[in-house]
């Protein structure tokens, strides 16, 4: 498996923009050895999902703090399997309701994070999900040809 | 609490800004203090001690609980407000901020709710809003019903955006309204936020607007008001309580609000206007923290420092200064979803540092604030939580209770020096404009946020239930929640979302774009001789212009695209 570093795209979608978190984020994610592609606010699935393909990314961060979020995670979830398949992890983390993991991990969420969570705990389930990927598309070094 | 270690004072044993404090503090550490020149009296300079003479045996503080969230609220989904309610709200003494109106996203970005980039946000946050032709035949015609009673009753109507543009647009669609009804304007009683700046900095609320744009449109609105409208606050002079909310620390919340505030002042100076007729308007909004002697002592201090700059910057006279009214927001940072009944005392103790502080406003977040807007119950309890300070606690006999205290006079004063000094660096790098144009503010923003984060994660600062004592937050402790009508799998619009793209199609329909055109057309003329826009944006309402068009008109008249987000361009039939 590679030990390439993590590449992971942090965006907001719509007219969100509460940024602290994505001040934090990026921050946490460089701290943690990941490259970040910072799209910061104001982003559409589209644009997500496009700069995931030609960055070549791992992973992808959606910062989510409004009550109409969930349009926006489902538009991207269809669009990057579409376009991605399902090797890049998606993530999202926020003000959301405890009960809204089920219905975000019903549309392939990877990872959903709620107020209070650690900078630890996200980045370490970053980092074992995007593991687990590699382990599985990637050949072991030595055994490859 | 009983072990040796569970006795000991958590944290890293600073305050919240990093404010180093001896174990004790005696007259030796104000001996530099002089009563009249650095403290003196409630209502006189330099105000240190309170706004009014006799502070809250004269009047209590507004409680400014939003009484209407939104032109067509998003708590109207639960059921809450309907006009009965909002009634009782204000009859009960439940609110005794009159009409708050905050914006849906498409409102705040001043673009139309079609816009590509508006999406599920439609109706997001209130419902969408857009027009006069709402508050005269459309989805808001409980909006004349309520302006009309503030106007009676004298309650205030408040629009809380920050964003500048989207509060001038609501400010000059109330004017428009007050005109079309033949109601005087000149009773005109509440205030606005409009501060652009704050969103620049912080990048919270920026939605892209050219700060050229948002700059002027602040200050036409301001002038405005200064010049017609005796009762009105047209700006807060800085949005402290948002900026502070960004992960800043005291000395840059106030800084930062003075920043704004000089280039608001200077630039109304510059138009011709007086300190004295202006300088006391702008009420100062700070933020309640959870370090409870940092923000007393900050509450002191603020006032001090605009008496000072008044006198300094301005050359306004001491013996004629009539303070601002201070107020606060409990500071939603401190909420926690873990155990939210905990908020409730963190409220508590925000809201009696404000009132030892000495504030004449309040507005106090509700402990759903990690994830939602107030519920009902949470009203309620923001509610009783001033009305025992105010009734039970007797806090409230004697002005600034806590003066004269060795530590409270000391760090008021290092909070102002310290802030001041920073506010001389801002305006020898040329002002706030300067320092947005240049980055170096927004960088100062992010470094904040991410050293409150890391503060956090190293346990230096202390969230019970979060990063300590966590099986507090174990214990299930049910309070009642927003229940939010939100999208879901396959449905990701909700039915009032629905509704409300329906009305604007139907508004779309209904108006007469011959009418419509012209009053564009002025606008943006009007826009481009460096003329106030107040009076053209008033007639554009009345012809039934949008909130999309009408910015958009202003951005292109001043060099910008119509749409600042550039995923859609003027309307084919509309030509200046």
């Amino acid at each position: 498996m590679s030990t390439r570093p993590i590449r992971i795209v942090l965006a907001k979608l719509g007219l969100d923009d509460h940024l602290r978190a994505l001040f934090v984020l990026s921050q946490a994610f460089r701290d943690a050895g990941m490259e970040v592609i910072y799209l910061g606010p104001y982003q559409t699935p589209e644009k997500v999902v496009a700069a995931a393909e030609t960055e070549n990314a791992d992973a992808i961060a959606l910062s989510c703090h409004t009550v109409s979020y969930f349009g926006w995670v489902e538009e991207t979830m269809k669009l990057s399997a579409q376009r991605l398949g399902h090797d890049v992890s998606v993530f999202v983390g926020g003000t959301l309701p405890a009960e809204d993991r089920e219905m975000l991990e019903g549309v392939g969420v990877r990872g959903v994070f709620f107020p209070g969570d650690s900078l630890h705990k996200i980045t370490a389930a970053i980092v074992d999900a995007v593991s687990e990927v590699r382990k599985r598309t990637e050949p072991a070094p030595g055994r490859a040809g | 609490m009983a072990s040796r270690e569970e006795r000991q004072i958590k944290g890293d044993g600073r305050t919240q800004s990093g404010i180093e404090v001896k174990e004790l503090y005696g007259p030796e550490d104000v001996a530099e203090l002089v009563y009249q020149q650095d403290i003196g009296r409630p209502g006189a300079y330099p105000f240190t001690r309170g706004s009014y003479p006799r502070m809250y045996r004269e009047r209590l503080w507004v409680d400014a609980q939003p009484a209407l969230g939104g032109s067509t609220p998003y708590v109207k989904e639960k059921g809450l407000v309907s006009s009965q309610y909002l009634g009782r709200l204000l009859s009960d003494g439940v609110s005794s901020g009159g009409i708050r109106s905050g914006g849906d996203y498409h409102n705040l970005a001043t673009v139309d709710p079609d816009h590509p980039l508006v999406r599920y946000d439609v109706g997001g946050c209130g419902g969408a809003s857009y027009s006069l032709w709402q508050m005269l035949e459309g989805n808001e015609r409980i909006l004349p019903k309520l302006v009309r009673r503030s106007l009676d009753e004298g309650y205030v109507i408040e629009f809380g955006h920050q964003v500048g543009t989207a509060d001038v647009c609501d400010f000059t669609r109330y004017l428009a309204l007050m005109e079309v009804q033949g109601w005087d304007s000149k009773k005109f009683r509440g205030n606005m936020v409009n501060d652009p700046l704050t969103s620049h900095i912080t990048g919270c609320m920026k939605y892209k607007q050219p700060l050229e744009v948002g700059f002027r449109v602040s200050c036409d609105a301001q002038e405005y008001a200064y010049r017609n409208l005796p009762l009105y606050r047209p700006t807060n002079g800085g949005c402290a309580y948002d900026l502070r909310e960004s992960g800043i620390d005291t000395f840059q919340e106030l800084a930062f609000r003075f920043g704004n505030f000089v280039e608001y002042a200077d630039e109304m100076v510059r138009r011709g206007l007086k300190f004295e007729e202006f300088g006391s308007q702008p009420a100062i909004a700070l933020s309640a923290e959870i370090d409870f002697f940092e923000t007393i002592c900050k509450l002191r201090a603020v006032r001090r420092m605009w008496a000072r700059l008044g006198r300094e910057r301005y050359g306004a006279d001491t013996a004629k200064m009539k303070c601002p009214p201070v107020s606060t927001n409990s500071a939603g940072n401190s909420m926690t979803q873990q155990q939210q009944v905990f908020n409730v005392v963190r409220q508590t103790i925000e809201t009696m540092a404000s009132v030892l502080g000495g504030v004449n406003g309040m507005e106090l977040k509700g402990y759903t604030e990690a994830v939602s807007p107030p519920t009902t119950e949470a009203y309620v309890i923001n509610a009783g939580i001033q009305r025992i300070i105010a009734a039970e606690t007797n806090a409230c006999l004697t002005a600034d209770p806590l003066g004269g205290s060795y530590y409270v006079e000391w760090m008021t004063d290092h909070i102002e020096k310290n802030s001041m000094q920073l506010l001389r660096q801002i305006l020898d790098k040329g002002g706030i404009r300067a320092c947005i144009r240049s980055g170096w503010i927004q960088g100062e923003v992010e470094r904040a946020a991410q050293a409150r984060a890391k503060e956090l994660e190293e346990k230096r600062k202390i969230r019970v239930g979060v990063n300590l004592y966590q099986e507090l937050a174990s214990y299930d402790i049910p309070l009642p929640q927003f229940d939010f009508a939100r999208g879901k799998p396959g449905a990701p619009y909700t039915k009032k979302q629905l509704h409300d793209l329906e009305v604007w199609n139907t508004f779309k329909r209904s108006r007469d774009l011959d009418k419509v055109k012209p009053a564009l057309g002025n606008l943006f003329h009007t826009a481009q001789r460096g003329e106030n826009v107040v009076r053209p944006m008033v007639e554009a309402w009345k012809a039934y212009a949008s909130i999309g068009e009408i910015m958009g008109s202003i951005r292109q008249a001043l060099g910008f695209p119509y749409d600042q987000f550039e995923m859609v361009g003027k309307p084919e039939w509309l030509s200046y």
